[in-house]
């Protein structure tokens, strides 16, 4: 329904309170930067729009009484706004008249490429204690034409992914590098039906293509990363202690 | 009892039998005849100091049991290959303990290999792969001719592959060519594997 640009009220309104809520207490303060946390959350875990937008707006109710009448209104009416604009949205269901805003808005729409190559009919689960990221994008939701059919699935194309402690398992063969980072550079590009992780080694996130991320950015770092793979490519990969083994 | 070998006739056979048996270790040793390695029922082991390739392609394990035996393989197809330090080596129980058998080859000048297909169920090694692509039905792999495996099943491909320590497990290793330059070949008693 919403556009991503919209909710960006939501991490804007305690800005207004703190910078305007002066030596109000403590409270102020906590208020404040739970807010801001609430913004940050509704970016990165869509599915807990509801939750997160109802204590927006408590929080924002309460900002009225500790922080200068809610960083003299303004913060607060953000506040409230940003909650329900994100208690409202829904991914995906999105109208022709907001997309074609949505375009233009952002001028360039974002190219859905799916891969050249048929996958195999079922996925590969990866996990990995951290994954780094540079020069990502996010490349929309694509149908990737698998053996068993089509699949939507999350694409995701990078400059360079470093893995450390890498661990893949794919129906009949499994492949880890146990000490070192693995190295993957030159146009990586992933295509996964479910990534989660720790992003930045704090903020618990899980993307689908049901949740797709809102806002990713350019480089970005993941803890305890999980991930559904039904496609991975780069132009060199470096695995300095590779075991496979088929199972 | 009454017979008698007539040496002359033995010679006849015997001298171009022996020429030949030592042409075929020559030409082998000198990479001219293909080679195929495999051991009923038993793994084995191969290792390498280095291993550049082009085209490498390998799909999920398919049963490589024959006999009531199973065990599941990853085919590993590698196009061409120059090897350096390659190594082969079984341990055969016998009766009187544990026999290394073991190849080397490839410490002087590399060994060469075309179309080399490792039915691996380990493969380990310091690896470095160009243009990978992960998760590609096994059926429309392409990078090493007639290297597919079933459709449906989980495939990984590589333009070129460049792996130092190799170290692989496996269970039947053939080749189209396999130049064993500088072969020898060990058989002793104990273990003494290649790793």
């Amino acid at each position: 329904m919403l556009s991503g640009v919209e909710i960006l009220w939501a991490p804007l309104a305690p800005l207004d309170v703190v910078l305007v809520q002066g030596l109000a207490g403590v409270a102020s303060l906590v208020i404040a930067a739970l807010l801001v946390a609430m913004g940050v959350l509704s970016w990165c875990q869509p599915h807990l729009r509801s939750v997160l937008g109802v204590v927006t707006v408590v929080l924002s109710l309460a900002s009225f009484l500790t922080s200068n009448l809610g960083g003299f209104l303004v913060g607060m009416v953000l506040g409230l706004v940003g909650g329900s604009l994100v208690f409202g949205w829904t991914p995906r269901v999105v109208s022709a008249a907001v997309l074609v805003l949505l375009a233009a808005a952002v001028a360039v729409p974002p190219v859905c490429a799916a891969p050249a190559v048929a996958t195999a009919a079922g996925p590969v689960a990866f996990s990995a204690a951290s994954m780094a990221m540079t020069g990502l994008a996010y490349g929309g939701v694509v149908e990737v034409p698998t053996a068993s059919g089509p699949v939507r699935a999350l694409r995701f194309t990078m400059d360079t992914l470093t893995i450390d402690r890498t661990r893949l398992v794919a129906p009949g063969l499994s492949l880890r590098n146990p000490r070192g980072a693995a190295t993957l550079t030159g146009g990586v590009e992933l295509y996964t039906t479910s990534i989660s992780g720790l992003l930045f080694g704090a903020i618990p996130v899980l993307f689908t293509p049901r949740l797709p991320p809102p806002f990713i950015p350019p480089s970005a770092r993941f803890t305890l990363a999980r991930a559904t793979i039904w496609f991975l490519r780069a132009d060199h990969a470096h695995l300095p202690t590779l075991r496979e083994a088929a199972t | 009892m009454t017979g008698r070998t007539r040496w002359r006739r033995f010679a006849a056979l015997m001298a171009p039998a022996t020429l030949a048996a030592g042409a075929l270790i020559a030409f082998t040793a000198e990479g001219v005849l293909a080679a195929s390695f495999a051991v009923s029922g038993q793994n084995f082991k191969v290792s390498a100091e280095t291993l550049e390739a082009d085209g490498f392609a390998q799909f999920g394990a398919v049963d490589a049991g024959a006999g009531g035996e199973h065990h599941p393989v990853a085919p590993a197809g590698i196009r061409s290959a120059t090897l350096t330090k390659l190594c082969q080596s079984v341990l055969v129980p016998t009766p009187f303990g544990d026999m290394t058998l073991r190849i080397t080859a490839g410490s002087s000048k590399p060994v060469t290999a075309t179309n080399l297909v490792l039915d691996a169920d380990q493969l380990g090694g310091d690896a470095t792969f160009t243009d990978i692509e992960l998760g590609r039905d096994a059926s429309t792999l392409d990078q090493v001719p007639g290297h597919t495996g079933p459709r449906g099943r989980f495939g990984q491909q590589a333009a070129k592959v460049s792996l130092t320590n190799l170290e692989v497990r496996a269970w039947k290793t053939t080749a189209g060519t396999f130049n064993l330059t500088g072969m020898k070949m060990v058989a002793k008693f104990g273990r003494d594997e290649c790793f």
